[in-house]
């Protein structure tokens, strides 16, 4: 099993789960969001590198030492780390129960990836964009219907407090006021750790948009 | 790059915080480096393989570790990374050899923006997969 990885960050502090994280990337994603920050993920014609999750393991453990003194591990990302569910799940059987996975997603993928990866992963950071499928629809090209029913697989699954939801201000799509919207929605269906950010839109040196 | 500097640090402080937990005789030095930093050298990762060296004789020993379960607390050691400064999301920059129209990215550094490793080895090519 290979799959392509579009790059890996070490030494990631306060950024995306609990001590130190290694990121890795993973190329391809379903949305086309207007200020995507790895737009480089989106398709396959772009410099990527492919690895077996072996093969990531042993890069990956070189770090060790400050996954397991600090509470870290890997966050995979992308690009959708979902689409990549089997890659994960054999990923965690071979680094073992100390390593913290975390899950950088949409959720916008087909249910049977997300049961795949969901018992191998600790936390959830879920990109939510915005409730309001048409906001939604206008900035990532994709509807959010698959995203709902996600999340309340989550939910059902008894993982809400694995979760975190970040709900951005989205320059020229939402406002503050939705932001709120949205945070009161994900609150009443009984999510309870939100990140409220606002997204870069000064991608790259060439101004807004995906490239 | 004053972020890598500050994980530089951070890092150093585990190292230490593990040695000293391990009865390791650990001795470093200040970082002398004036230019970008990005959070890990050469001198920082033999420090890394010299613990886990004494941390495996250790175990030879019969004798037990104590690494995991450690729980450093980072926001203690590193405030400076846990500020609204941090990346929004997170970006991939500078691992792969970036797309002509995508080789201008400092924008997203200064807002605290991790660089990241190169990948070493062959690259993909792109024409037959997926």
């Amino acid at each position: 099993m290979k799959v392509d990885i579009s790059g890996i960050a070490r030494h990631r502090i306060g950024v995306d789960g609990e001590g130190v994280t290694t990121l890795v990337a993973f190329m391809l994603c379903p949305l086309r969001c207007k200020y995507c920050l790895n737009p480089q993920t989106l398709s396959m014609s772009n410099p990527s590198k492919s690895y077996t999750p072996e093969e990531l393991y042993a890069e990956l453990k070189i770090d060790s030492l400050y996954f397991l003194a600090t509470g870290g591990g890997v966050t995979f990302g992308g690009g959708e780390p979902l689409l990549r569910a089997p890659f994960i799940a054999e990923f965690r059987r071979i680094c073992g129960s100390e390593w913290k996975i975390n899950l950088e997603t949409s959720l916008n993928v087909s249910r049977d990836l997300l049961e795949t990866a969901a018992p191998c992963v600790d936390s959830f950071i879920i990109d939510i964009k915005d409730m309001n499928p048409e906001t939604y629809t206008s900035y990532t090209g994709g509807e959010n219907s698959r995203v709902l029913e996600n999340l309340e697989y989550l939910l059902h699954a008894g993982r809400a407090e694995s979760c975190i939801v970040k709900v951005p201000l989205i320059p020229g799509y939402n406002t503050e006021a939705a932001v709120e919207t949205s945070v009161a929605s994900l609150k009443s269906m009984g999510f309870t750790k939100f990140d409220k950010l606002k997204y870069i839109t000064e991608i790259h040196g060439k101004g807004k948009g995906n490239l | 790059m004053e972020r890598g500097k500050e994980i530089c640090k951070a890092l150093k402080e585990i190292r230490r915080r593990i040695a000293t937990e391990n009865d390791i005789e650990f001795i470093t030095s200040e970082c002398k480096h004036k230019g970008d930093c990005l959070g890990t050298c050469p001198k920082c990762e033999a420090e890394v393989r010299y613990l886990e060296e004494q941390l495996e004789a250790r175990k030879r020993l019969g004798k037990t570790s104590r690494v995991v379960g450690l729980s450093i607390g980072l926001a203690a050691i590193a405030p400076a990374l846990f500020t609204d400064c941090r990346p929004s999301g997170y970006l991939v920059q500078g691992d792969m050899p970036a797309p002509e129209e995508q080789t201008e990215d400092q924008d997203t550094t200064k807002q605290g923006q991790t660089p990241v490793s190169p990948l070493e080895g062959d690259i993909a090519d792109p024409e037959g997969q997926n």
